[in-house]
């Protein structure tokens, strides 16, 4: 065969598909088939079945009654139904209404999942954990990123979503950040949220080494497996998808308040220059205050104008996602193309994001040739994205923690300059006559907003190619290619007169920036990044009488760069409002960073099946590893083989014929792999690193800090095992799915960091592979079960659950830390802090000169991961009705919260408007706070390094020593954001449950889409996502990010969505 | 089907064709090198020492609570001004830089300015001895920085065994800076090996009077030998200090801090010291207090400067400060990046040590002489600060002033008792170190007592015991880790197993 009738074809398919508008309009109609699809098990009406008339690509599909109704031509002889799980049946036209009915097709309990390098295998013969999700449950509801919709919906998957605005959401499965392939194609740079959810056919989760383990290192940490759309599902001909999903901010679930007593001072009195409400009371009294209007400084009326600050400062947000898509198939060959936008509008002031991607697939199916090819482009770009964080300045820094509410920030909202560019009008005025500000360190928020800005943008675009070439009935060829490129940029403006700096702010290449506090300043990063994945297979299976065998070989060759370029200005920007390098007041700082690898493997699969009831599976792979070359490495280091082993055992085939009639499958599954991590990128490496302009004019050099074991260096690895139970019952209306896995951490590389030592040495650590191992023993629970399934009436319901943790098994005696927290069988994620000082006996606390004390020494306080994770799914069908919800929570594990321990340390949490505090007020100076316990009156005691007691000789009496109600609350809550274990007291637990997504759709009867000429599907929904929260420690913040540090009000989100198919 | 099988050949061979790239290339940071010359090593490790460890001006004002020089005043108590630390650890992480010190030696191999590299190595070796040992007590010095040679786990010398070993290398260090001609990449001395040489020698001074309770008759003998030698710093322009720029790389730490320095405070310490003395210095140092202008008093008054007890509650320093009772800090403090230069060791601290052991007659001389060139030549620091027109107050310090500064109760107590000498020198010698932010006189106010520190029991944030000045730091917690046995020796044998703040290294014994 040529290819030429090839190219020919394509361009007959893009004229068509130039003109599909006439198409679409210009169906002719010369007689109407109606009829109804129903069930030849039970005579129940088949809703969804497709009707097709043969050799054509007019066809419709029933509705809920089963009932259809169909435009044909007059020479149409055969309408072709089909439905999946049901046999494909021919009928003729005739002029009668045709009632059909399907024969279920037995076959369909196999049911077939994506598995490793995009291999489509039957689902009982896995030896490991795959679960697969439906793309339509990820397009219920379309918010700013896909992994939202992914949360609670897969047993094992943990998904934090950060409140913040513009954070993607973080994915991990039994606790480690998987591996994301899109249509066979392992990217290095692609991410989930560059995906659009219009264009996800299904996802299928690799939950575990075993199942990911011919994705050799990359894949050892489970992998996200993704089936994009393309044209050849469709039915033949042309098929458009609108989809408009619009959402508006709808109040909050969770929103910092603050107390609106006490005013601005530190010790409290009115202090006009001090920051915190630790103030005297907000009495009307008059003060000298700034006046923001006649900008100046005043006497008048002290009062909590502003105790509506924050939420006054904040605006309508919306989302909307909006999608095109165009599908076309004739015959062999078909074709999709799909666009989507989406605009977040965010709670603060002037921050928007706009998110683009475009995507074209081909497919070509040719007997035994088959190809492939995607392309598709994103683009994420937010003009100002803001900062998040306490050390980045987070708006909620200025305006909820450290500035009181006696200013209306409405008073600043367009006025926030004294002089444009140079000095800020600010709540803490401007000293002109000795032309100094005496404020803290906070901006006006307004100009916090508009003036130290954060863009952002990010571009990627990817491409793969896929040809499949069967050789001979047992032996298949594939080979498989796809890049991707990326550039990220980000620029840092801050205009002059900003009294912080951009802090802990990040930019490409660069984790944070600290540049511009007073001077203003400019800086800006690119990364740009490249990765390929090639792959060769080959495979084939045979079958010998009761045996069934399976075999691959395959190649693969992994590439990746990134090149990072960041600068900023040193000394200031020279002329205000300009924002360049060139504004530099001092010459620019450069910097650049590159990192690149390559990977080339060689893997092979080789499976047996002995009469449907046994499966077994091995895998082996091989890497060679660029990042374990150097040049005092032998080369047989870069090498390293991991196999894996598993097997399926189906009992349900040796029980009782009578058993069938209700359980489908029961099959119990077993596996064990080990898999293996090089060094990170250039970790094996001793160099030194230079600093341009370290001390004035001189450079710097800085020798390595680290030693390098290099001649027994070996990867990192990880051995693990599962098994698991998996039963369908009752006609597949309850699928049940157990699994239990211990993965065993040994070999640890401690390349970044190295593993400590002692400093006196004259080095700081040790590239090595320590002694010490870890391992995470997990369970995970999935349930699908459809409770109710009537003609009118159908429900849905799944529900997973998940636990596991991780404990350490081998203690390394050199390099394990020496903590007694730290040994055998002790959890690794030990939450540890410094407790308060007890009584030993008692339990009493002690205070000295009136404070609390605290212990010098760290004791385990709880621990960090959840106990377990769950999430639920149900939908509900009546009619042409349809409500989804979608739920999900977090039980156990402890975290820090920062907002609320800076909401008591700055004195505005609402909870610190107590009776002792009046007391102080009334009387600066006072202490009339008598904190709970005992005082020290003599003796003394000592420790060991672990913080025993060795000698004690204390005599306790009762505490009397008041102090102020401001001094026992800072001492309650002296967490810091700039380092240091935060105090126990603001140690919360994560525990949350979510009401994640709701759906109310309506499905348009077919009877009355008829009407609608050329539509041949309508729903419409209303929808909402974050709908409801609801957290045990948790109550100003959402603590869903999975760390709370300055989380921005978690915002409820309601609207409409309508998806429209011509 | 003839075509599809050339396109899998093609494919199959690019593929083969990209898998056959070197490994080691692709595994090369081009951005880092494996090689670097001298004397960019030594500007960094000049830097790790001499900056302060992190400039900015909140941290700059922490760093100058210890010694008692200042005051915060926003009625939260700062653990350094109530004698306890947010961080109460020494540190052995300037010992890692004797990698890079081995380095710079061996790059500068067959160069003419080896030996200064030589000799800078060592000097800075023994200042991390120096430093470590006054923090925290025994710690490694003899088997420090032997990683490479497989000695990742040092010993732990005596303390009287580290004064001597460091006294033995400033010696040597001397020897190789008197070979060497120009050190380059440094930015204290800008390359003079004769002032790194008269710098080592006035270290072993520092040294041996430091371990003054502990001083063999041999090291006594070798203070007076170096002093009679005379290789000696002879003014301000020998000083080892650290000078500011506009260079944002290379700015004063508390540039920019009008937000901190309007609530720190001069201590009332130095405020009566100063006033005492009738010191023009009060002027460079301090604003008055603005209740006392308001009730009428001239800036240029000795008598309009109040300053803030570092004992008094934080609460109250606060209500205090907010009705203008204290002088803050002066305010052209904030104003330049290229303010006061960072003071390491002073001509003027050489003058004190030797003034102290004439006192104690370790060496012969007039102790008088040596105490009036040290104070002179801290006014003439003050006095030619370029960056000071228009912020003293209108009382400048200038050659007549500091020709008749020794009246009163400045001059030099010869007719009293030793202990008002000591008390003199001490003080003075205090004075040096103020807002320099070099943390250095702690260890000579343990020892000697001069000038006293004002602690309260009922604001004292020791710990341990609230009643008694802290003297010491723990071990760095790392070291229960990396290197446990020789830790837990070392606290054993000095301090019963308790690694406390108030446990007494042998120096103080």
């Amino acid at each position: 065969m040529k290819l030429e009738p090839f190219f020919q074809k394509i361009k007959e398919l893009s004229l068509i598909l130039f003109l599909f508008t006439s198409m679409a309009a210009g169906a002719q109609s010369q007689k109407i088939v109606t009829g109804q699809v129903l069930s030849a098990a039970d005579n129940m009406p088949l809703p969804g079945v497709t009707v097709i008339v043969k050799g054509t690509k007019n066809g419709t599909s029933t509705d809920f009654d089963g009932k259809f109704s169909l435009n044909v031509s007059g020479e149409a002889q055969t309408l072709v139904i089909s439905s999946i799980g049901f046999q494909s049946k021919e009928v003729v036209i005739s002029d009668s209404q045709l009632t059909i009915s399907l024969q279920e097709d037995i076959n369909a309990l196999d049911e077939v999942v994506v598995t490793a390098l995009g291999i489509k295998r039957e689902q009982k013969a896995l030896g490991y954990a795959v679960q697969e999700i439906n793309g339509e449950a990820l397009q219920k509801v379309s918010g700013v990123d896909v992994g939202t919709a992914l949360t609670g919906k897969v047993a094992g998957l943990l998904v934090k979503n950060s409140s913040d605005f513009n954070v993607v959401p973080e994915i991990t499965i039994r606790g480690e950040e998987p591996l994301l392939v899109i249509d066979g194609i392992a990217y290095s740079n692609k991410t989930l949220s560059d995906i659009s959810s219009e264009d996800i056919e299904s996802i299928s989760v690799l939950k575990g080494a075993t199942a990911s383990a011919l994705y050799g290192f990359r894949g050892a940490s489970g992998a996200i497996l993704i089936t994009t759309k393309n044209g050849s599902g469709s039915e033949n001909g042309l098929t458009i998808n609108l989809t408009t999903n619009t959402m508006f901010t709808a109040g909050y679930l969770a929103i910092p308040e603050k107390q609106s007593v006490y005013g601005r001072g530190s010790n409290n009195t009115y202090n006009l220059n001090q920051d915190q409400s630790w103030g005297q009371v907000m009495d009307g009294s008059i003060q000298t205050q700034w006046d923001p209007i006649a900008k100046e400084f005043r006497d008048f009326e002290y009062l909590p104008v502003g105790k509506d600050n924050f939420k006054n400062f904040l605006d309508q947000g919306y989302i909307t996602n909006n999608n095109v898509n165009v599908a076309y198939k004739e015959g062999n060959a078909s074709l999709r193309s799909s666009v989507n936008w989406t605009e977040n509008r965010g709670r603060y002031p002037n921050s928007k994001l706009d998110k683009y991607t475009y995507s074209f697939g081909g497919d070509i199916n040719l007997d035994k040739f088959q190809l492939t090819s995607n392309l598709s482009y994103a683009k994420r770009e937010s003009p100002n994205m803001g900062s998040n964080g306490y050390t980045s300045y987070d708006p909620m820094y200025t305006l909820l923690i450290w500035s009181p509410s006696d200013y209306n920030v409405l008073d600043y909202k367009d006025n926030y300059w004294l002089t444009p560019g140079v000095l800020q009008n600010n709540h803490y005025g401007y000293d002109y006559e000795n032309n100094k500000y005496s404020g803290k360190n906070q901006n006006s928020p307004y100009f916090d907003r508009y003036e130290k800005t954060n863009e952002v943008s990010r571009d990627i675009f990817n491409a793969d190619l896929s040809l499949n070439y069967e050789i001979t009935d047992w032996l298949k060829a594939t080979v498989r290619s796809g890049l991707d490129y990326y550039v990220d940029r980000g620029q840092l403006r801050v205009s002059q007169g900003s009294y912080v700096s951009t802090g802990n702010t990040s930019i490409p290449g660069s984790s944070s920036t600290w540049n511009g506090g007073r001077t203003g300043a400019y800086v800006t990063g690119k990364s740009q990044g490249f990765s390929s994945n090639s792959d060769l297979l080959l495979t084939g299976n045979r079958a010998f009488n009761k045996f069934e065998i399976g075999y691959l070989a395959g190649g693969t060759i992994f590439y990746d760069r990134t090149d990072n370029l960041n600068a900023g200005t040193v000394g200031g920007i020279s002329v205000p409002g300009f924002f360049s390098l060139n504004a530099s007041v001092e010459p620019a700082k450069v910097a650049e960073t590159t990192f690149s690898q390559q990977v080339n493997s060689a893997f092979g699969r080789f499976s047996v099946a002995w009469n449907k009831l046994i499966y077994l599976d091995f895998t082996g792979r091989n890497d060679w590893s660029s990042t374990l070359a150097g040049p005092s490495v032998p080369d047989s280091k870069r090498s390293y083989f991991y196999p894996s082993a598993s097997s399926s055992f189906i009992i349900s085939e040796l029980l009782p014929e009578s058993s069938k009639f209700w359980l489908d499958l029961l099959k119990i599954r077993n596996s064990w792999t080990q898999s293996k991590t090089p060094a990170g990128i250039y970790d094996i490496n001793s160099v030194f690193t230079t600093t341009t302009g370290t001390w004035n004019d001189l450079n710097g050099a800085t020798a390595p800090g680290s030693l390098y074991d290099l001649t027994s260096i070996r990867p990192q690895s990880a051995e693990t095992y599962e098994v698991g139970l998996q039963g369908m019952m009752f006609k597949k209306r309850l699928n049940v799915d157990v699994s239990y896995y211990d993965k065993r951490f040994y070999d640890i590389l401690k390349d970044n960091p190295p593993a400590p030592i002692s400093a006196a040495s004259g080095y700081t650590g040790k590239v090595i592979n320590i002694d010490e191992e870890r391992s995470r023993r997990g369970w995970e629970v999935a349930l699908t079960a459809t409770p109710i399934k009537k003609e009118d009436v159908q429900w849905d319901i799944a529900f997973n659950w998940s636990t596991y943790n991780e404990v350490y098994t081998k203690i390394d005696t050199t390099f394990s830390r020496n903590d007694p927290w730290i040994k055998e069988g002790a959890r690794t994620d030990a939450y540890v802090g410094k407790e308060y000082l007890r009584v030993p006996e008692t339990g009493e606390n002690i205070y000295k000169n009136g404070r609390i004390q605290r212990s010098n020494y760290n004791t385990v306080f709880g621990f960090q991961d959840p106990d377990w994770l769950w999430g639920v799914n149900s939908t509900f069908r009546y009619k042409n009705f349809s409500l989804f919800v979608s739920m999900d929570g977090v039980v156990g594990g402890l975290m820090n919260t920062r907002t609320e321990s800076y909401m008591w340390q700055s004195g505005v949490h609402p909870d610190s408007d107590t009776e002792e505090r009046a007391l102080d007020v009334a009387t600066p100076g006072s202490n009339n706070y008598i904190g709970n316990g005992v005082k020290v009156i003599s003796g003394a005691v000592e420790f060991d390094t672990d913080g025993n007691i060795t000698f004690d000789d204390r005599v306790y009496a009762p505490n009397d020593e008041a102090t102020t109600y401001l001094r026992a609350v800072k001492d309650l809550h002296n967490s810091s954001a700039w380092g240091g274990s935060g105090t126990t007291t603001d140690a919360y637990e994560k525990t949350f449950f979510k009401l994640r997504e709701v759906s109310l759709t309506y499905n348009v009867p077919s009877n009355v889409l008829e009407s609608w000429g050329p539509v041949r599907n309508a729903s419409i929904s209303f929808i909402g996502q974050n709908v409801f929260l609801w957290a045990k420690d948790f109550k100003y913040s959402d603590p869903d990010g999975g760390k709370e540090d300055f989380a921005d009000p978690s915002t409820r989100y309601l609207g409409a969505n309508i998806k429209l198919t011509f | 089907m003839k075509n599809i099988k050339y396109i899998f050949i093609t494919i199959i061979s690019s593929l083969v064709a990209i898998s056959c790239s070197n490994f080691e290339d692709i595994n090369t940071n081009p951005d880092k090198s494996t090689t670097v010359a001298p004397e960019i090593l030594a500007t960094e490790v000049l830097k790790d020492e001499y900056r302060f460890w992190n400039p900015v001006p909140n941290d700059f004002s922490s760093g100058n609570l210890f010694n008692k020089h200042t005051a915060i005043l926003t009625g939260n108590p700062n653990a350094n001004q109530y004698y306890y630390s947010f961080f109460p650890f020494g540190s052995f992480g300037s010992y890692k830089n004797l990698t890079d010190l081995k380095r710079m030696v061996e790059f500068s191999e067959g160069s003419p300015a080896e030996p200064s590299f030589k000799g800078l190595a060592l000097f800075m070796k023994a200042s991390y001895g120096f430093a470590a040992t006054l923090d925290m007590g025994d710690v490694p010095y003899s088997e420090a920085g032997q990683a490479e040679e497989g000695n990742t786990r040092p010993k732990y010398d005596k303390q009287a065994d580290v004064f001597a070993q460091i006294l033995t290398d400033l010696q040597q260090a001397e020897t190789f800076f008197a070979e060497g001609n120009y050190l380059d990449g440094d930015i204290m001395f800008n390359g003079d090996v004769t002032k790194w040489r008269k710098l080592c020698n006035a270290m072993q001074l520092k040294v041996i009077q430091t371990m003054s309770k502990k001083a063999t008759a041999d090291q006594k003998a070798r203070f007076a030998a170096i002093v009679s030698a005379g290789n000696l710093m002879e003014g301000n322009a020998d000083n080892f200090k650290l000078a500011y720029s506009e260079n944002p790389n290379a700015t004063h730490p508390f540039w920019n801090g009008e937000t901190i320095r309007i609530n720190t405070g001069v201590s009332k310490l130095v405020v009566d010291a100063l006033k005492n003395s009738n010191d023009r210095r009060l002027f460079y140092f301090a604003e008055p207090a603005p209740a006392l202008i308001d009730g009428g008093l001239l800036e240029s008054d000795f008598d309009a400067y109040e300053g803030a007890p570092t004992e008094l509650s934080a609460e109250m320093l606060g209500l205090n400060h907010e009705s203008g009772a204290y002088s803050l800090l002066n305010a052209r403090y904030v104003e330049f990046r290229d303010n006061d230069p960072m003071l390491h060791f002073s001509y003027s601290e050489q003058c004190f040590i030797i003034a102290e052991a004439i006192e104690e007659g370790w060496v012969t001389g007039d102790a008088k002489e040596y105490y009036e060139n040290g104070v002179k030549a801290m006014l003439e620091y003050y006095m030619d600060l370029p960056l000071t027109a228009g912020h003293v107050h209108g009382m400048a310090i200038d050659q007549a002033y500091i020709d008749n500064y020794f009246t009163e109760a400045a001059t030099y107590a010869t007719n009293g008792s030793k202990e008002d000498r000591l008390k003199q020198i001490l003080t003075q010698r205090w004075l040096i170190d103020f807002f320099q932010g070099n943390g250095g006189n702690y260890p000579q106010f343990l020892r000697t007592g001069y000038p006293q520190y004002p602690l309260d029991p009922a604001t004292s944030l020791n710990p341990d015991d609230a009643s008694v000045y802290p003297k010491r730091w723990k071990y760095p917690e790392s070291e229960q880790t990396t290197n446990p046995e020789n830790y837990q020796k070392a606290i054993d044998e000095q301090y019963g197993g308790f690694d406390g703040i108030n446990q007494v290294p042998w120096y103080l014994q």
